[in-house]
């Protein structure tokens, strides 16, 4: 599976898109697939990929399943502000406030990838 | 008899608990059964039926009452995620204050055993969901993600959440009707098997249970009984989010809540005892705020105070709740109603509280990526 174009840029690197409301300037993402009769109403506007953990859990699938915890959770991301979703990765433990960049990834879609603090 | 005023005339349910080898039709008959006994009326009297299910496939109303003789009175089936239930009185008041019927039975039923086990599976129908499940979101982790921030804002410790499994599975000891009837302690919730941070197994409602309930409602009081009325009766739908929401005022209850006590002419304080949507630990301690039976801020001291127990000023979830009773969807917001009901009339034997004369009942329905709840119900009830 590639990358999800119905929601990332065609530039390199890519940005994740979101549909912007033409008179109030509020985000929706995913944006709107070009057959929603809502679509007229939009403008796909790029977002900045650089945001602030809001909020997180990990999961912890039974054993059974043989999937490993995984932590996911909610990321605010500035400029055209939106709070989105998604699998956080690497640097250790979330924390509320972290730093994460968003990135196009082939199994989840996207993923926010942990920005280690200088 | 003031023809505006609903009573709710019987009440019954099934234990919740793991009934695989019964089949739809035995569970639900028998809490129908039932209510009409405590009605002290007939099949004959009931002029229509709202069935509540979820995960039952179509026509299950039907199905169930085909063997009662009912000679083809209306029954309409209704599907509103967890909020099923509630969402199936909230119609049937509509259909009585238009004088379309004086008499109505209202049953729910679920059996999630039927679905083998794990988390309540997402609707896949929309972009958004389908993105964000895809990414690992499911049910308790828009929960865990709340008790996330809750304890960060909050500067609490994840005893706290465990302290309302506690308290309600206390309750559920006491209720026969519940599926998990042992008492725990904040040490065995925490040491229980971690689900979604910083929720453990004894903080999720168990997944694996089935059970019906049932209740009758009619614009005629008959049963001999201290009538108890339908006073307040209100369904709301979630809002889409902003980036702005801050996800522990649970919006769409509290407007549900506003506009209950706006309709029943009381206030928060007139409320005597809840059930309420305790589908995880955190969720209570949100809807004591949304309800505002406490300040913004104040629900943990509420729960610490003790004063949501069984013997406190407003208990909260003496029939054990979800988390112990169980949360068999489509049944969960008329057994509610039927806890209430008892509580209200004296008949919650071990798991009375005091005399009450006012009892609210809590209900949301649904996660889909992108709103608060798909659906929030507040009913309140009176003697």
């Amino acid at each position: 599976m590639g990358i999800n174009k119905h929601y990332w840029s065609a530039g390199s690197p890519p940005k994740p898109l979101g549909s912007m409301h033409k008179k109030s300037k509020e985000i929706i993402f995913p944006p709107f697939v070009e057959d929603s009769p809502l679509a007229n109403d939009y403008v796909n506007q790029e977002l900045n990929p650089i945001g602030t953990l809001y909020s997180y859990t990990v999961i912890h699938p039974s054993l059974k399943s043989g999937i490993p915890p995984y932590a996911i959770g909610f990321v605010d991301l500035p400029d055209f502000p939106v709070r989105i979703f998604g699998r956080l990765i690497q640097g250790g433990g979330p924390t509320i406030g972290d730093q994460y960049l968003m990135k196009p990834d082939t199994e989840f879609g996207h993923i926010f990838e942990k920005i280690n603090k200088p | 008899m003031n023809k505006n005023m609903i009573y709710i005339e019987g009440v019954a349910m099934t234990r919740f608990d793991k009934q695989p080898n019964t089949l739809a039709p035995e569970l639900a008959q028998s809490a129908i059964l039932n209510a009409l006994r405590d009605a002290n009326l007939t099949l004959k009297d009931i002029e229509a039926i709202y069935c509540a299910n979820v995960f039952g496939g179509m026509i299950l109303g039907q199905l169930i009452v085909r063997d009662l003789q009912l000679q083809g009175i209306p029954i309409y089936n209704v599907e509103n995620a967890c909020a099923s239930g509630a969402t199936a009185v909230h119609l049937a008041k509509h259909a009585l204050l238009a004088e379309q019927y004086k008499t109505i039975l209202v049953v729910g039923i679920e059996q999630l055993t039927q679905l083998g086990g794990g988390t309540i599976p997402l609707q896949l129908n929309d972009h958004k969901t389908r993105v964000y499940s895809s990414s690992g979101l499911v049910l308790p982790s828009i929960y865990a993600m709340r008790a996330t921030r809750y304890l960060h804002e909050r500067n609490e410790e994840p005893s706290l959440l465990a302290q309302v499994a506690v308290k309600n599975r206390f309750n559920g000891s006491l209720n026969p009707y519940a599926q998990q009837r042992t008492p725990t302690t904040i040490e065995a919730v925490l040491s229980s098997r971690m689900i979604a941070e910083p929720l453990t197994l004894m903080q999720c409602c168990p997944s694996q249970v089935d059970g019906a309930a049932a209740l009758i409602l009619s614009t005629e009081h008959k049963n001999g009984r201290k009538p108890v009325k339908l006073l307040a009766s209100i369904v709301q739908s979630g809002m889409q989010e902003k980036h702005t929401d801050d996800i522990l005022d649970a919006e769409i209850t509290a407007r549900a809540a506003r506009m209950a006590y706006e309709q029943a002419g009381i206030g928060p304080s007139d409320i005597d005892v809840i059930e309420l949507h305790d589908a995880f630990t955190i969720a209570e301690l949100i809807y004591y705020e949304a309800l505002g039976i406490a300040k913004p801020g104040e629900g943990p001291q509420l729960l610490r105070s003790g004063e949501t127990e069984i013997g406190g000023k407003i208990p909260v979830n003496p029939s054990g709740g979800l988390l112990a009773k169980g949360h068999p969807l489509g049944a969960t917001g008329v057994a509610q109603m039927v806890e209430l009901t008892w509580q209200l009339e004296g008949r919650a034997k071990e798991r009375q509280v005091n005399k009450p004369q006012i009892a609210l009942a809590q209900c949301t329905g649904g996660g889909i990526a992108g709103v608060d709840h798909a659906a929030s119900s507040v009913h309140i009830l009176g003697i």
